[in-house]
């Protein structure tokens, strides 16, 4: 059965909680404001003829929701199957979908102070996957923009730091 | 057009945006004095404007309208009650100021129904507010099933509900998963009830929730009239409810944002009378408004044959709105445009929403379906028309559906759309593994198109080849596919597919089963379209192909059997060719009998009775739901022409003798072994042990009852109803029990049944099991009237096992004994 864990709270004070993610190799801050839950991936059911960064489709207290693999979706390194890993469920108001990862460090909270600007878009495709960084002392951790996730679901570009 | 015109149409327009917006907050149900201000100052200025503009439909409706404003400031009527025709008085309003600002000269049409409805709503004897979609309302609702007895709950409790019967269908699944197997009836018994109780609790919160889309239409076809007459265009409104229903909660919502989209068909879509005739189009517009259920979606479209999104303006409209440049926007095509303005629309209505501002026109339908968590997509090519289609999420979706496995993978297909399942033998041809081959089938009904579910849904082959095909059919699409294992029945709670998977024809939806995990469910239409089979071409496959038997009219099949002179046996219809399995052939000759196609098939043998026996291939004789199998050695020949009977030879089952490429032949009857089957049905079951009486009108229910009853080791008697019995003493010393369809049995009033068991007397009578789709307590009370032992659901196969495993535990001894 699918364990659930409660997320934080979005945001505290004036600083903005982040969840750590790492997939491909590389970590990425994911809003905790829009995060519902963070569960592991005990079943997933196949949904062939999917996009390729839709590994398939889970049942969570939520109701069945798409299983999408962040690695998969940024043209990273992905795993062979996201089945047993970890996921966090994120919703956007009206749909939500479970974002697959290689693993979850322990959330954290930002300001604007840690925040460089954000990367430049290419053109109008693909959509953006990234809405900025933040930099933790010495570490510069790329904040998802997981908005074109619920719009667009097209795989992206290779994303990387270079961009920065 | 002069100058004080166009500042007032200007002024009007931006002024009724608002007010339309402002009308929307009159719907809750609290008194809003500020607006009822702002709306009449709003209405008095147009009146006033009107009159010295000479514009004397405007002020017609504006004066009629003040009326109603005027009991609405005294607080004689109540906000709510006004605010629908205060909206229909506005969108007529703009209406109106929309042909007018494209200086088409005066705006025709007539509003004797609108100003009838404002002029009787403003009457000081008048208490309640007239619709101008009453008249329809009414007509639908006498069609409803609704009694008069009603109550009002809120939509919250109503969601409440529904979200409680849906975690207990949930639950109960779960609890079936648990004793899955288990033959103990302290726990199987009260599960059963529970079974049945949910079901009409499920039935219950289902019928409060839904409304006809039938409701839904109900003055669309007034309204389309009224506007069209008013902008000098003809139009036909074509209403195809397809038998949908939707979510009482969304039905305002939805109404709206249909009503938006006709209107939008009607104004900018259709083109004017004169244009339409130099295009060489119909004089008579086409607005095609249809619904379609699938799954947990509501599908609406709205298509007209108008003059559809031009690339330019969709360009412009994107570009106006501030999400592309010019750039962006130049090298896209029509289809990706119609695409982008969707998502522009729903998130500029996102944000009108978030600001509390009431869209007009198009955006009100984007408003709407974005309040409700819709999906809107649009279709466009010039010149031809577009189509609006809406996809609404639906929370009524709990339905029975069959659990498959295909390559290992566990789909769903909804138990409506599945008409026959059956097994076919080792032997029987079927698609190659690789590339995927679309064959044909013979079933009852006729040639089916067939693939294997494996290569269609996974996109990888089992690891056998799948023996078990299922029969679907739905909506004018037939089709067949092969599944590697049928492992249960669930009431699933139907979701919508998850946005990214939307566009997977193949699937209608989501679902979770009872060990927790989730299932995609299949869509009939997706997998016909998949196989390239549509219905008109699956027609021609129907013709075309016959790959396991010939059916040529007039034709004769030649064969050897008990003997070395051919003989002959017309082929019609009920007459297929079939190669039995080792099994089933070693079944066949031993028993008597064998399953052909899920179905338990009597044997007949043209040999003498101490003759030896063999079945490998056999002629498959059916009328209706009666079958027979003719053991032959060979088939020779299938001979495209008919056959002369020369001369009767006397012989039972003969037709007589007739030349056959100079040879003459013996013409077999098929009719007499189909009657020869009919007296013996019933005797055959003497032979048997363990036996068991099926009476199941449904061929899905009674194939399916019958696999797993022979897969339990029962032989098992399967008729369609008590009729078909009647006349024959069942044989009483081998039944374990009867399995007899509760409204089979009261079809002569329950006469059979209890003739029945008085033959077998009390102390030996074998228990007579009721099967009814939904076993609730009044369906219990019902068998308890027609001394069955106890009912079961039709789906509940673990409990009417276990029941069956003790019954039989009873009988064994005796039979020791």
């Amino acid at each position: 059965m699918i364990q659930l864990t409660p997320i934080l709270e979005g945001e505290v004070g004036a600083q903005r909680m982040y969840l750590p993610a790492r997939c491909g190799g590389q970590t990425f801050a994911i809003s905790a404001a829009s995060a519902l839950a963070v569960l592991r991936l005990d079943n997933l059911t196949l949904a062939y003829g999917a996009p390729a960064h839709v590994v398939g489709v889970a049942n969570t207290k939520f109701g069945v929701v798409a299983v999408i693999c962040l690695a998969r979706w940024l043209n990273l390194c992905a795993p062979a199957s996201a089945l047993g890993g970890p996921a966090v469920l994120m919703g956007n108001g009206a749909e939500i979908i479970a974002l697959a990862v290689d693993e979850f460090a322990d959330a954290f909270a930002a300001s604007h102070e840690h925040a460089v600007s954000a990367p430049l878009q290419q053109g109008p495709a693909p959509p953006p996957r990234l809405s900025g960084a933040l930099r933790l002392g010495s570490q510069l951790i790329s904040i998802l923009d997981l908005s074109s996730l619920f719009d667009s679901h097209a795989p992206a570009e290779n994303v990387s730091l270079a961009a920065y | 057009m002069n100058e004080l015109l166009r500042d007032f149409l200007t002024e009007s327009s931006e002024q009724l945006a608002l007010v339309g917006a402002q009308l929307a907050q009159l719907e809750s149900d609290r008194p809003n004095a500020r607006i009822v201000a702002n709306v009449s100052r709003l209405i008095r200025t147009l009146k006033g404007a009107s009159g010295i503009l000479n514009l004397p439909r405007l002020e017609r409706i504006a004066d009629d309208a003040d009326a109603l404003m005027s009991r609405l400031h005294d607080g004689a009527t109540r906000d709510i009650d006004a605010a629908p025709l205060l909206m229909s008085t506005v969108d007529r309003i703009k209406s109106v100021i929309d042909i007018l600002a494209q200086d088409r000269g005066a705006p025709g049409g007539e509003d004797d129904a609108l100003l009838a409805a404002l002029r009787k709503a403003a009457s000081p004897d008048e208490t309640r507010l007239p619709s101008p979609f009453e008249a329809d309302f009414e007509k639908a609702e006498q069609t409803s099933e609704r009694g008069a007895d009603t109550t009002c709950i809120s939509h919250d409790a109503l969601d409440r509900l529904t979200a409680l019967a849906r975690d207990l269908v949930f639950t109960r699944n779960q609890l079936n998963e648990i004793v899955k197997g288990a033959a103990d009836p302290a726990i199987a018994a009260p599960l059963h009830r529970v079974s049945g109780i949910l079901d009409e609790l499920r039935e219950s919160v289902r019928a409060a929730r839904a409304l006809p889309a039938e409701r839904l239409f109900a003055g669309y076809s007034v309204f389309a009239q009224d506007l069209a007459s008013d902008l000098g265009k003809k139009v036909e409104l074509v209403l195809d409810d397809g038998g949908a229903e939707v979510d009482r909660p969304l039905f305002n919502v939805v109404r709206e944002s249909l009503l938006a989209l006709i209107q939008n068909a009607l104004t900018h879509g259709i083109e004017s009378l004169d244009e339409r005739l130099r295009l060489g189009k119909p004089e008579f517009g086409l607005i095609e408004l249809s619904a379609v259920q699938k799954a947990g979606l509501v599908t609406l479209t709205v298509s007209d044959d108008g003059r559809g999104f031009n690339s330019q303006w969709l360009r412009q409209r994107l570009i106006a709105f501030g999400s592309k440049t010019s750039a962006e926007v130049e090298p896209l095509l029509n289809d990706e445009l119609c695409r982008l303005l969707v998502a522009t629309e729903l998130c500029v209505s996102n944000r009108l929403l978030e600001k509390d501002l009431r869209p007009s026109g198009l955006d009100r339908a984007f408003a709407a379906m974005a309040r409700i968590g819709g999906a809107v997509s649009l279709r466009s090519a010039p010149g031809e028309g577009s189509a609006f289609t809406l996809l609404i999420p639906s929370k009524l979706a709990i339905a029975p559906a069959v659990i498959v496995v295909a390559a290992g993978e566990r789909m769903a297909v909804l138990r409506s759309a599945i008409v026959r399942s059956f097994e076919i033998g080792q032997a029987d041809p079927t698609p190659g593994a690789e590339p995927m081959v679309v064959s044909t089938i013979e079933t009852p009904e006729g040639v089916l198109p067939l693939a294997r579910l494996d290569l269609l849904a996974t996109g990888r082959a089992a690891a056998a080849d799948p023996r078990i095909v299922l029969h679907i059919a739905a909506r004018r699409v037939a089709l067949a596919v092969l599944v590697d294992e049928i492992i249960g029945f669930q009431d699933v709670v139907l979701e919508p597919l998850p946005s990214p998977l939307r566009n997977l024809s193949l699937y209608s939806g989501v679902a979770a089963l009872g060990d927790g995990s989730a299932v995609m469910v299949l869509d009939p239409a997706g997998l016909a379209r998949a196989l390239g089979v549509s219905a008109s071409n699956a027609v021609r496959v129907g013709v075309a192909a016959r790959p396991i038997s010939q059916r040529v009219a007039s034709s004769m099949v030649i064969f050897r059997a008990a003997g070395k002179s051919p003989r002959a046996l017309p082929i019609s219809s009920n007459l297929r060719v079939l190669r039995l399995t080792e099994a089933q052939s070693l079944q066949a000759t031993q028993e008597g009998a064998t399953a052909i196609e899920g179905r338990l098939t009597p044997m007949a043998w043209l040999s003498g009775e101490d003759a030896p026996r063999s079945a490998n291939t056999v002629l498959l004789l059916q009328d209706g739901e009666d079958h027979i199998a003719l053991a032959v050695e060979e088939v020779i020949d299938v001979i495209p022409e008919a056959l002369t009977v020369e001369f009767a030879n006397g012989r039972p089952g003969a037709l007589g003798v007739g030349g056959v490429r100079g040879a003459a032949t013996e013409i077999l009857d098929p009719n007499f072994f189909l009657d020869r089957r009919k007296r013996r049905r019933l005797l055959d079951l003497s032979s048997k042990r363990k036996s068991i009486l099926l009476i199941e009108p449904d061929a899905f229910f009674r194939n399916m009852m019958m696999h797993a009853l022979i897969k339990r080791g029962f032989q098992v008697c399967a008729l369609s109803g008590v009729l078909a019995a009647q006349g024959a003493a069942p044989p009483a010393d081998l039944l374990v029990g009867a399995l007899i369809d509760v409204d089979a049995a009261a079809a002569d009033g329950g006469a059979w049944v209890r003739k029945l068991r008085a033959g077998f007397g009390e102390m030996h009578a074998p228990p007579l099991f009721g099967l009814a789709s939904h076993a609730g307590p009044a369906m219990r009370r019902r068998a308890s009237a027609l001394s069955f032992t106890c009912v079961f659901g039709k789906f509940d196969r673990h409990g009417l096992f276990a029941a069956l495993a003790l019954a039989e535990s009873m009988v064994a001894p005796e039979k020791a004994a």
